[in-house]
């Protein structure tokens, strides 16, 4: 999960490793402060999510051979097609904001349930709801710009 | 905001099954009439679908293996962290505040002149404050402090401890301790809070700042009392307070206190069993204090003791100066102020005060209290005090300044430099050092001035003379008048380390001497028909330079002074009754004497037996200051005596007395009945009075303070008693106390069948 979620927002292996690391770090020395267990999978993206954002906030572009790569990676269905779209798609993820990208990354492939995003995000439900919205108008709206409908 | 806008986020919840009923609702209508949102929609779920299933490449081979190191060693290093950080923080804390009790006590030191007359007493006198007792008013503080502890969060409740916490020490009684334990903490804590106290997580390290820094800063200020000498009376004083901090029962508040401030830390933040071992560290510190108290109290005990004894009439000659007068500081009739001091160290409240578990201001003060209680407030005590040999207690200033705070002491006699003034706080300094220079000035023949200062109380000797082995004079000058001539003889100091036979014999010669020029005066008063007052300063006043004194009827007769010790001169019939023995009363620098002052004496003309009884013969045989013979309503003869309050020397007498004194020839072992009549004005009080004197001490006696008469009829009044077997003479008369008048006659002293 931690591998995943800082690669879906650094799109940047190497840097996601050392992500991952530092976060794993982090927990092992903080986890006195985790009052709660069950909130643990909320703490812990919020962790890595901080971490992300401020490694990208010092980071632009994201580099395009990498996402090329990972984009052709042999993992994939192998549908051509798909393929160009996922590659197209990762390009519009870039053209939108940071924010915009973390609370995509948190629902579409991390699949965080509302209350999970506004926990890790720490903030309500409600700008959840309408935060997400927007960036999805806005991923779309990139996306048609790129010619996907 | 369009209505796509608005509709638009209750879409995106449904497409997440998110939406409540309501957005549902929206979305469903919205959708059914907008293409835009609908190809919106399928453009986000296509985008979701692809995010969804967007691969993701592995991390390197062996990441997860050195990310498990990476952490593991990270804990070990880490581990020892707090420990770490306690030690880090004990250090600077305890440093600073060792370095601002330093500073507080040079602070002191420099502006002790300033500071000690006003602001040290003003301070002392807080504890004297009608507070509730110490232990009930502690564990008020203590239940305040952990009721402020459970509302207050955070940081406030750190600041709220230091006042808190000084305000429990203030209703013990220990202001000073209180100060240092409100500004160590408060400024502890102050200081962790701007340093740490906003970041969430790390509200122990002030309060193990604010524990730490109170107990480095009390470490400190027993190691600075502990190492440095302390000369001024407000060094002293504090030396004083933080040694007697603790009564046994503050003792309890302190225990209570820290309790509750450790309980304080430990339901908030020390659940975490790492931080476990700082407040056992905190525990261990909180014990240190009642120990070193207790070890402490034990060394104020001894230092009591010695007050004790060298106030003791054993201890007289350690004693160089001692001026008393009484409470108006005019009054030139000697103080007894040994006799009381002796009461004080024979008081079984102070062997209770030494005995004690733990020595306290607060024993004192009841001590001292007792000592007031018991009519030792009647005059001014003595300032006076050295102690070469030894140095000196430490602890003087302080006990003297409690009984100048006491005592209704307005006179305190003075030391210092020609002409230097000394006020009462620091007439209580009078230690070694500064006394020396005045016998240094007194040997080399300088002048010195002592003068009483009005409301300052302090005395300064007027035109001393000093030439070596040559008599000096001098005057004793009490409110610009002259009440005494001063003959002082300055010896030459001899070279031994002590008095030798011959020197005790040759003081003892020069006394006669004296003596029987006393003697010829009071036979030329008696042959020229003045009327006579014998006794003290009044009529053949000396400064008595030294320890001379007389009990409250101006006779010079030490109860508690072994035999030997004083000069007891009476003239019975015409044959004078004299005792002279080695005058105590010599200035010694060490153990060297240097000067010797004549004693004071009296003369009474003391009748072989009971005579006049009922005053036909005016006043022959009695003695009095205000006693008036008077013919009204005598119940036998013709006269009656008469006691007015009246003055004496210009001031007003707590009571007046009248005085018959005769040999007890014949009398001893007797069983007797003295009785008179007597009536008063019914406005105060008075009483008979009969005591046996012998050799040495007082026998019988009886002043009937239980049981004064005030009726304005004539009664028969009665003491009835035995008459000691070793009786010299016998001593009655009549007493009066306050403003009224008592009438005597027909007096009686019979004795009774074996």
């Amino acid at each position: 999960m931690a591998f995943r979620l800082a690669y879906s927002l650094l799109g940047d292996r190497h840097q996601s490793e050392d992500v991952v690391q530092d976060v794993y770090l982090t927990v092992f020395q903080s986890i006195r402060q985790l009052r709660d267990l069950d909130a643990f999978r909320t703490w812990f993206g919020r962790i890595i999510s901080n971490r992300c954002k401020r490694l990208l906030r010092g980071r632009r572009p994201i580099p395009l051979a990498e996402v090329v790569e990972a984009g052709k990676d042999p993992s994939t269905d192998g549908l051509e097609e798909k393929a160009g779209r996922r590659l197209e798609l990762r390009k519009a993820l870039e053209r939108v904001t940071d924010t915009d990208r973390t609370i995509l990354t948190l629902r579409e492939v991390m699949q965080f349930s509302y209350e999970e995003m506004a926990e890790v995000l720490d903030i309500s439900v409600g700008t959840v709801k309408s935060r997400l919205a927007n960036a999805r108008r806005r991923l779309a709206e990139a996306c048609a710009e790129r010619g996907l409908a | 905001m369009s209505a796509c806008d608005t509709a638009w986020v209750a879409v995106s919840a449904s497409l997440d099954g998110a939406a409540d009923p309501a957005e549902e609702r929206l979305a469903r209508e919205h959708l059914a009439g907008c293409e835009a949102c609908r190809r919106l929609v399928e453009t986000a779920r296509l985008n979701r679908e692809l995010l969804e299933s967007s691969p993701v490449p592995p991390p390197r081979d062996g990441f997860a293996a050195d990310t498990a190191e990476l952490v593991l060693r990270r804990r070990r290093v880490r581990q020892p962290r707090p420990l770490l950080l306690a030690g880090l923080l004990l250090l600077p804390v305890g440093l600073a505040s060792a370095a601002s009790v330093e500073a507080l006590l040079w602070f002191y030191e420099t502006y002790h002149p300033v500071l000690s007359a006003s602001g040290w007493q003003t301070l002392s006198r807080w504890s004297a404050l009608p507070l509730p007792p110490a232990p009930v008013s502690g564990w008020l503080a203590c239940v305040l402090l952990a009721g402020l502890a459970v509302w207050l969060k955070g940081w406030p409740r750190l600041l709220a401890a230091g006042p808190l916490s000084a305000l429990a020490l203030v209703c013990a009684g220990e202001p000073g301790p209180a100060l240092a334990w409100a500004a160590g903490t408060g400024t502890v804590a102050l200081l962790g809070w701007l340093l740490t106290g906003l970041r969430q997580g790390r509200a122990l390290v002030p309060a193990a700042l604010a524990f730490a820094g109170v107990m480095a800063g009390w470490a400190g200020l027993e190691a600075a009392f502990r190492h440095r000498e302390m000369v001024t009376g407000l060094g002293r004083e504090l030396f004083w307070t933080a040694t007697s901090l603790l009564p046994a029962a503050d003792l309890l508040a302190w225990v209570a206190l820290a309790s509750a401030t450790l309980l304080l830390l430990a339901g908030t933040w020390l659940w975490r069993p790492r931080w476990a071992v700082l407040p056992a560290l905190l525990l261990a510190g909180l014990c240190l204090p009642p120990l070193g108290l207790l070890r402490e109290a034990a060394q104020a005990r001894a230092t009591v003791r010695q007050v004790a004894e060298a106030f003791s009439p054993d201890a007289v000659e350690r004693t160089a100066v001692i001026f008393a007068t009484d409470s108006e500081g005019t009054r030139t009739m000697p103080y007894p102020a040994f006799p009381q001091l002796a009461k004080l160290a024979a008081s079984p409240e102070l062997e209770r005060l030494l005995s004690g578990p733990v020595f306290s201001r607060g024993w004192a003060h009841r001590v001292l209290q007792a000592a007031a209680v018991n009519r030792w407030d009647s005059g001014g005590v003595m300032a006076g005090w050295t102690s070469y040999a030894r140095g000196g207690p430490p602890a003087v200033p302080g006990l003297l300044h409690y009984l100048a705070d006491l005592m209704p002491v307005r006179t305190v006699a003075g030391y210092g430099l020609p002409g230097q003034r000394v006020p009462l706080s620091s007439a209580v300094e009078l230690v070694s050092a500064p006394f020396r220079p005045w016998l240094a000035e007194l040997a080399s023949g300088s002048q010195l001035v002592i003068r009483p200062m009005k409301g300052a109380g302090a005395l300064t000797i007027e035109q001393v003379k000093a030439v070596e082995g040559v008599p000096l004079t001098g005057r004793l000058v009490i409110d610009n008048r002259p009440v005494a001539g001063l003959p002082l003889r300055l010896l030459p100091a001899p070279r031994e380390t002590s008095a030798t036979e011959d020197e005790r014999l040759r003081y003892s010669g020069s006394l006669e001497w004296q003596f029987e020029r006393e003697l010829e005066g009071a036979r030329a008063a008696l042959a020229g028909d003045r009327p006579l007052e014998p006794f003290g300063l009044r009529t053949h006043g000396r400064l008595w330079m030294l320890t001379t004194t007389t009990d409250e009827e101006g006779r010079f007769e030490f109860p508690a002074v072994p035999k030997g010790d004083y000069l007891l001169a009476t003239l019975v019939g015409g044959r004078v009754r004299a005792h002279t023995y080695p005058v105590p009363g010599t200035i010694r620098v060490g153990s060297e004497p240097v000067a010797v002052a004549p004693i004071q004496m009296s003369v009474y003309e003391a009748p072989d037996r009971p005579a006049n009884l009922s005053f036909e013969e005016g006043r022959t045989g009695w003695r009095g200051d205000t006693v008036v013979i008077t013919s009204e309503r005598p119940t036998h003869g013709q006269a009656c005596a008469r006691l007015d309050w009246g003055t004496i020397n210009g001031q007003r007498p707590t009571f007046v007395a009248l005085v018959q004194q005769t040999r007890a020839e014949g009398m001893q072992g007797r069983r007797f009945r003295y009785s008179a009549m007597v009536r008063t004005d019914g406005r105060t009080p008075g009483a008979l009075w009969f005591r046996v004197d012998r050799p040495s001490a007082t026998g019988f006696f009886d002043n009937m303070q239980d049981r004064m008469v005030n009726h304005e009829d004539w009664r028969r009044v009665t003491i009835e008693g035995v008459i000691d077997a070793d009786a010299e003479f016998v001593a009655f008369g009549a007493l009066h106390e306050g403003p009224g008048r008592l009438w005597i006659d027909d007096v009686r002293l019979e004795l009774l069948d074996e």
